[in-house]
């Protein structure tokens, strides 16, 4: 399995990899802005990508176009997003994004959600 | 010795003109030392940060994901790991204070266990009193940060620190002050208000509202107790709070404040009444039809009221003028007023179609859906 994590806050994308390589789900690749993160699908197939929705460059949003009408895979999508922003998590949602988490969150509650996702 | 030789020989404007040269040499020379120097300090910082985030992330990232596997850690983990933590940190001030912006970095993202044991670890390694020494800093942005730092790790006994800066004459340690002592005191989160002198700036306006929308409505203030606040500040805004979070039971006294001696207090009250839509004080509110026409802002809260508590004839008669006002936003919003109610429709479109072509424009315009 294959997890790409595209966040710009380093402490927190460094605990995701800890704890996602902890419970075995797979090898993470990391991207600390949108644009490495095209780069990095344009390249290689995930088996999942969880994004954040501000990131330098382009956006979580963006990325999810990207990744449904650009590249036109099915690749499940995360996506991070503050508290008070449900409006763009509905969007999210509109243009292809298969579940979101809200900042702050459980890494507990991400890696059941992680689990979930790549079982389907 | 050929160089003084020629130097002795040279006439007066060639050895100003040397002497110029070496100066300047000396000092590019001296400016380059400098940058090199700042550049190497600077290359020296990165490498240390760089390599100090990464050995304290991985504890961290250990401290975290166990706490989130098991309920508890065992305790000797714990200290072993903290141990390890004091090993690296030490007693810089440098270690310190970049393992607390990573803690509060984190706890900002993360809930449950996982935050609290990034402030059980705060605690452990009395991190606490770097923040407090922090608080008595000369640098006023350091005090500012350590403000920070003890909110997010909700050090309850700060309080009566942070509220002597209150009183600085620097208006972000102030700010900072007035956010801290909100988030602290969660059960009053705005007694300090009392004694406050300064401004109410927009910032802390801002903030604050966005804190008190996270609270249980029940822990809120009364904010009509600030109506009459020395501080005119501190009274617009419990004004402005009062709309917001919609404290009906303040309507007579804001009803009261129309008489105020202070016109931004009879405004921001007319506003408050307009967006809390009380409509039993016309009379009050009639008070002011004079003075509010040199405000636009003002002029369109007292359509917006005048519009909904009149009787139509008085309406009409109330409102006529405004659609001859100078201001377009207010000519409209007399005119939507008229137009939008059935009662006043008829009597509004004669009086738009006598003002000529300003009211049939805002007639077009009312008309037009993509515009609504």
């Amino acid at each position: 399995m294959k997890i790409l994590i595209c966040d710009d806050d380093e402490a927190l994308v460094s605990m995701m990899r800890f704890k996602f390589t902890k419970e075995n789900l797979g090898e993470v690749v990391v991207a600390p802005d949108g644009r490495e993160a095209k780069n990095l699908l344009r390249s290689t197939e995930f088996d999942l990508v969880i994004t954040d929705i501000h990131m330098p460059f382009h956006s979580g949003l963006e990325l999810t176009t990207f990744i449904r009408e650009e590249l036109k895979r099915d690749t499940p999508i995360i996506v991070l997003s503050a508290e008070g922003l449900e409006n763009t998590v509905l969007q999210a949602f509109e243009i292809g994004a298969n579940d979101f988490i809200t900042k702050p969150f459980s890494p507990s509650e991400l890696a059941v959600r992680v689990k979930r996702i790549l079982k389907r | 010795m050929p160089f003084f030789n020629a130097w002795e020989s040279s006439d007066r404007e060639t050895r100003l003109i040397l002497t110029l040269a070496a100066i300047f040499f000396g000092m590019a020379v001296v400016v380059v030392f400098i940058l090199l120097i700042s550049r190497v300090r600077k290359n020296a910082i990165a490498k240390r940060t760089e390599a100090l985030t990464q050995a304290l992330q991985g504890i961290l990232n250990s401290i975290i994901v166990n706490a989130s596997v098991q309920e508890s850690i065992p305790r000797s983990a714990f200290e072993f790991q903290i141990q390890q933590i004091r090993t690296i940190v030490g007693k810089s001030s440098f270690a310190k204070q970049l393992l607390i912006s990573q803690l509060i970095r984190l706890k900002k993202n993360l809930t449950g266990t996982s935050a609290d044991i990034l402030r059980q670890l705060y605690l452990s390694l009395q991190l606490q009193q770097y923040s407090f020494t922090q608080l008595r800093s000369f640098h006023w942005y350091a005090r500012a940060r350590a403000m920070r730092e003890l909110t997010e790790m909700q050090i309850v006994e700060s309080a009566p620190l942070i509220e002597k800066a209150l009183s600085s004459r620097n208006t972000i340690l102030r700010e900072e002050a007035f956010i801290s002592l909100a988030n602290l005191r969660s059960t009053k989160p705005l007694s300090f208000l009392d004694n406050y002198h300064y401004p109410v700036t927009a910032w802390m306006q801002l903030n604050a509202y966005e804190l008190l929308q996270k609270l249980d409505p029940r822990q809120l203030p009364d904010f009509c107790q600030w109506f009459d606040h020395p501080n005119k500040t501190v009274s617009l805004f419990a004004v402005r709070m009062t709309a917001q979070f919609k404290q009906y039971s303040s309507a007579t006294r804001l009803a009261a404040l129309l008489k105020d001696s202070e016109a931004d207090l009879r405004y921001a009250a007319l506003k408050a009444l307009t967006d809390l839509e009380v409509m039993d004080y016309l009379s009050d509110v009639k008070t002011l039809d004079k003075e509010i026409w040199s405000s636009p802002e003002y002029a369109k809260s007292y359509i917006q009221y005048i519009g909904h508590a009149q009787h139509p004839r008085q309406k009409v008669d109330a409102l006529e003028k405004f659609l001859r006002h100078d201001d377009y936003g207010v000519r409209f919003a007399a005119a939507e007023s008229l137009l939008n109610d059935e009662s006043t429709r008829a009597q509004g479109e004669d009086l738009l179609r006598a003002a000529g072509e300003k009211g049939e424009a805002l007639m077009r315009h009312l008309s037009e859906p993509l515009l609504k």
